[in-house]
């Protein structure tokens, strides 16, 4: 993330694929619009011999298909990606790294479940002040994770100090933890009214 | 660098300017359902073009699209006839409604807050900002009620107090909503307008 890894989020691909459809159509309907308005007014815009004996040639419908294959298998990969989740599963460590519930994972390979790492993070911030829930989630990569953390907070707790807090202990623990060199973080923030308790204090 | 140090410097320029780069890009809106809706209508069309090719190329056509009507419509139709302008334009308007999806920034559902830290992006919903900044007009002496506006750069505050005159409330309410802003520090420069409703005489 900060070196302009955008993990697995698909925002700067929709925006490029929507611009290019985009484009594409309004080529495609101005070009017709100047067809019928300067460049030929009066001309066909279908001549059906000339279509037919198109496609009467052997190679052009196999043609056809491919293209229209591969315009469908985009469109189909298009689908899927805004459907994908960007959580992780399972960290993969250093071997030599020790953390909660770290161990060989079914691949063999030294690993961690994500779920361990989130639920020491939720505990750590949800014993922070002013806050009500917590929920945390090891995104983008299983070796390089990013942290994203969902949090409401009370309306009157200090916004900065609590994110300071965030940065410097419960990050920054659980980058040493994972002998990470960065460990790039989310925090999305909502808020709540005053508790019961405080409003009776 | 330790945390602490880290805390304690002064923030560095350039990591400044990555981390307000990082945040905006994080929070900048995904365009799923745009995209999710463009994917499906490729995939639509292209089995549907895949099934007609793939049936003419075995000999025996599907004829699902009926191209027969079609065709003798399109036979004698000229590029200046209204019908085959209005397609166009309306082909040119859906090509620019994806192009200005994929411009226009678009409204995040989460406001980000300046951290000067490009591996920590924080983000505040709307609503909490809202809430915050109405808590903290309610918390000046004389204010009955307060709500909190949001717009693209600007912030109302429109407050109702039980006082009949003027005095210096708008003031007051002006400056403990701008401390509170200050104190969240979003990454958008917010004009504070006050509006107060006081008490009828």
């Amino acid at each position: 993330m900060s070196r302009g890894r955008r993990g697995r989020s698909p925002a700067r691909g929709n925006r490029w694929r929507l611009g290019a459809l985009g484009v594409v159509l309004l080529v495609t309907g101005g070009g017709a619009l100047t067809l019928g308005w300067r460049l030929a007014p009066q001309a066909l815009i279908w001549d059906r011999a000339a279509v037919e004996s198109y496609v009467a040639q052997p190679w052009v419908l196999g043609a056809t298909l491919a293209v229209v294959l591969v315009i469908g298998l985009l469109g189909l990969r298009w689908m899927y990606i805004q459907s994908r989740t960007d959580t992780v599963g399972r960290l993969r460590l250093e071997p030599g790294t020790t953390g909660p519930g770290s161990g060989p994972g079914p691949d063999g390979r030294s690993g961690m479940p994500a779920r361990a790492v989130q639920d020491v993070v939720v505990d750590e911030v949800s014993g922070y002040q002013g806050v009500r829930r917590a929920r945390a989630r090891v995104t983008t990569s299983v070796r390089e994770p990013h942290l994203r953390l969902d949090v409401t907070l009370g309306d009157d707790t200090d916004v900065a100090a609590f994110w300071r807090q965030v940065r410097q202990q419960a990050v920054e623990r659980l980058r040493s933890a994972l002998e990470l060199e960065h460990l790039p973080t989310v925090v999305r923030i909502s808020m709540a009214a005053p508790s019961q308790e405080r409003e009776l204090v | 660098m330790t945390t602490v140090d880290h805390a304690l410097a002064p923030p560095d320029p350039l990591a400044s300017q990555r981390a307000r780069r990082t945040a905006v890009r994080t929070f900048r809106p995904r365009r799923s359902w745009p995209a999710f809706l463009a994917g499906a209508v490729l995939v639509l069309v292209a089995a549907v073009a895949a099934a007609e090719v793939i049936s003419a190329l075995v000999g025996s056509p599907l004829r699902m699209l009926p191209y027969q009507q079609a065709a003798s419509y399109a036979e004698g139709a000229r590029w200046s006839d209204p019908s085959v302008r209005v397609a166009s334009a309306v082909l040119a308007g859906i090509g620019l409604v994806l192009i200005s999806l994929a411009v226009l920034p678009g409204r995040s559902r989460w406001l980000p807050l300046r951290t000067d830290d490009p591996d920590l992006v924080v983000g505040i919903s709307p609503a909490a900002l809202r809430r915050a900044l109405s808590s903290a007009a309610e918390d000046v002496d004389g204010v009955r009620r307060a709500r909190v506006r949001l717009g693209r750069r600007s912030i109302t505050v429109r407050v109702h107090t039980d006082l009949g005159e003027p005095g210096t409330l708008p003031t007051q309410v002006e400056t403990e909503v701008r401390r509170r802003l200050s104190e969240l520090a979003p990454l958008r420069d917010l004009k504070v307008r006050t509006n107060v409703r006081y008490a009828k005489a």
